[in-house]
């Protein structure tokens, strides 16, 4: 990084935390500190959304698979805009038919403190089980873009973050997610045309290059016809035993994944999870929390759908242009140690060989004329290329990963590296530094929504509700700015923790996907099963993620369907609870 | 069921007005968000066939 660069960088991270800090003005109680006062407007509230759910890991990996997959990975997107649909419906107007400040307070008109405190200790275990991952993430990427130690990265990450919540509540939150946002779009924007730049007069046209991505099996955006069509899912025992075959349940990108599956997984991320379910509490009335919802609904599916087809630019890029074997930065440090200098040497030479046979025979097919299909020998010479060179990259990851696992070689993907290890190659001086306070900002607005969320969470359904109910509203929002910092803290070690063992992270994904579920038949339970009480409310809670665990025990299915089977869970448990015993 | 919700619907918080939704009603604008996503996946679904090839 050349010093216009860090000067763009230090100039927009000044710049956000200083626009957090001055919101402050705004954070004088309660309301204004986790509501935004109920003053934000629509468009912001929905770009804070966006932002929320656009962590740095998704800019980076996102195009990292867009690279590696093709577009596959769009299709679990598709579920989005109908979640928001039944959102705006059903549970807008519930929470904003009282003045609550946290979602789980609903709970407790409906069912009891019982129930409420539950769901809202749901929330404040898995998001600060993820919160960790979320600020460790993007700091391996940072770490290795600006060249700094990994522990440095995860402390500048969090302490700037956490500086700006504390001080400035949600309404920093949220304008400093609508910047982020507007950042991470023009980074984006900039890295798609800077694409085109190089491939267009190589290529001959835009849709020279669509055709060549699609040869290669790049372009498949929807797959209608599932690869596993079994709809009984198989055990872990069978699966051991190397029985039966994989399941429908198993399979994570295609059409009705996305649609049935993505729908559930919205749902509870949208409504039910604090850091998002927030937003839709600041705006003025209902209906401006619609219109934040729906923004997301319009945008999200086509914004994604552009982010892979960058990812798949890229890839061609790396074809025409001269490509690293491997990206991520410990794997080149391992293979140009001595120990690995001579065993990944001929598997460069390999490498390069396949790589430039990929090249040339993509140029020959590019010559075809009536497009890539009209010559099968020139496009199967080219498809074969394409394999070959993923052959030889994932021997190479798995030489220098040098780990057996379960009797298996392990191979240490390198797809968030892509992104970071281009822009660092290929991005002149001043947007180099525009692109990585891009990355930045959007790890930046998705740690700082959680830590509201959490401080509102502590607050609002613990402190208050059971610690101390008579407690001034200045005390209270002392307590808050406080809980802010602490869960800041806990979050910056808890990510300082991971960076010992990045398997971890994995695990807790995996966690979390566990609870989402139940909030989400929590509050179905609340809209519709009327005779439900406190403990039919909090036995369906312990109900829905008992049945997450047994199902992650004994079956294999892809956890987006586990917040359908914790949902499921909740309705079940609740329901048979009710029949015994009357809601008072 | 129908009347809680459209209760909980009706009920907005204290001093604030609901806005003229756009296009005039909701129900209008729940439409076109679903027909617009059946469209996009149409249109991703048309990308795939017209660019995509197996390998």
């Amino acid at each position: 990084m050349g010093t216009l660069d860090w000067i763009v960088f230090f100039a927009f991270i000044s710049y956000v935390v200083w626009d957090g800090v001055r919101r402050r003005s705004g954070a004088t109680d309660l309301e204004g500190y986790y509501a935004g006062g109920r003053k934000i407007p629509w468009w912001a509230a929905g770009l804070s959304i966006m932002a929320t759910q656009a962590s740095a890991i998704t800019v980076i990996g996102t195009t990292g698979q867009g690279h590696e997959r093709g577009m596959g990975l769009v299709q679990s997107y598709f579920g989005l805009p109908f979640a928001m649909v039944i959102l705006c419906i059903f549970l807008v107007p519930y929470f904003r038919s009282r003045n609550v400040l946290t979602p789980y307070q609903l709970l407790e008109e409906r069912f009891g403190p019982m129930s409420r405190t539950l769901a809202s200790l749901i929330f404040l275990c898995s998001r600060c089980l993820a919160l960790g991952a979320v600020i460790y993430a993007p700091s391996i990427a940072l770490s290795a873009i600006l060249n700094i130690d990994l522990v440095v990265a995860v402390v500048i990450i969090g302490v700037l973050t956490t500086t700006y919540t504390m001080v400035g509540g949600v309404t920093a939150v949220i304008w400093t997610d609508v910047k982020q946002m507007v950042v991470i779009l023009v980074g984006l924007v900039i890295v798609f045309g800077m694409l085109l730049w190089e491939l267009v007069p190589q290529l001959g046209s835009f849709g020279k290059v669509l055709e060549l991505a699609g040869a290669a099996d790049k372009l498949g955006a929807l797959e209608i016809i599932p690869e596993n069509t079994g709809l009984v899912p198989r055990t872990h025992a069978a699966i051991a035993a190397g029985i039966g075959d994989p399941s429908f349940w198993e399979q994570k990108y295609n059409v009705w994944a996305g649609v049935f599956g993505g729908v559930f997984l919205h749902l509870s991320y949208f409504g039910c999870d604090n850091s998002q379910a927030q937003r839709l509490l600041t705006s003025k009335n209902a209906d401006e929390s619609k219109k934040s919802l729906l923004l997301s609904a319009f945008a999200k599916v086509p914004m994604q759908a552009f982010v892979l087809l960058l990812g798949v630019l890229m890839w061609m890029f790396y074809t025409v242009t001269p490509q690293p074997m491997l990206f991520n930065s410990d794997q080149i440090a391992v293979a140009q140690s001595v120990e690995f200098e001579a065993r990944i040497a001929p598997l460069q030479v390999e490498f390069e060989t396949a790589h430039a046979e990929r090249k040339a025979s993509m140029l020959a097919l590019a010559k075809v004329e009536g497009g890539v299909t009209a010559d099968p020998v020139a496009l199967g010479r080219y498809q074969t290329a394409v394999a070959e060179v993923d052959n030889v990259r994932k021997r190479a990851r798995v030489l220098v990963t040098d780990e057996v696992k379960d009797g298996k070689a392990v191979d240490s993907k390198d797809t968030n590296d892509i992104f970071c290890r281009y822009i660092l190659a290929e991005m002149p001086p001043l947007l180099l530094g525009l692109i990585i306070a891009a990355i930045f900002a959007a790890a930046m607005s998705s740690i700082d929504s959680v830590l509201n969320s959490l401080s509102g969470a502590t607050v609002i359904d613990i402190y208050r509700r059971w610690i101390r109910p008579d407690c001034s509203e200045a005390h209270a929002l002392r307590v808050g700015k406080f809980t802010t910092l602490f869960w800041g803290v806990v979050a910056t070690f808890t990510a300082l923790f991971f960076a010992g063992g990045g398997s971890i992270i994995e695990m807790i994904n995996q966690v979390g996907s566990w609870f989402y579920g139940s909030l989400l038949g929590i509050f179905v339970m609340a809209l519709f099963m009327r005779r439900a009480g406190d403990l039919a409310g909090a036995l369906g809670l312990l109900g829905g993620m008992g049945a997450v665990l047994l199902v992650h025990n004994t079956v294999k299915i892809e956890f987006l369907w586990y917040n359908v089977v914790g949902l499921v869970g909740v309705l079940v448990v609740g329901f048979v609870t009710s029949l015994f015993v009357k809601r008072r | 069921m129908r009347g809680s919700l459209n209760e909980m619907a009706d009920s907005t918080e204290e001093g604030t007005q609901p806005d003229r939704p756009p296009l005039g009603s909701w129900a209008r604008i729940y439409t076109l968000c679903c027909v617009l996503a059946v469209l996009v996946m149409a249109l991703l679904y048309w990308f795939s066939q017209a660019f995509n090839v197996q390998s």
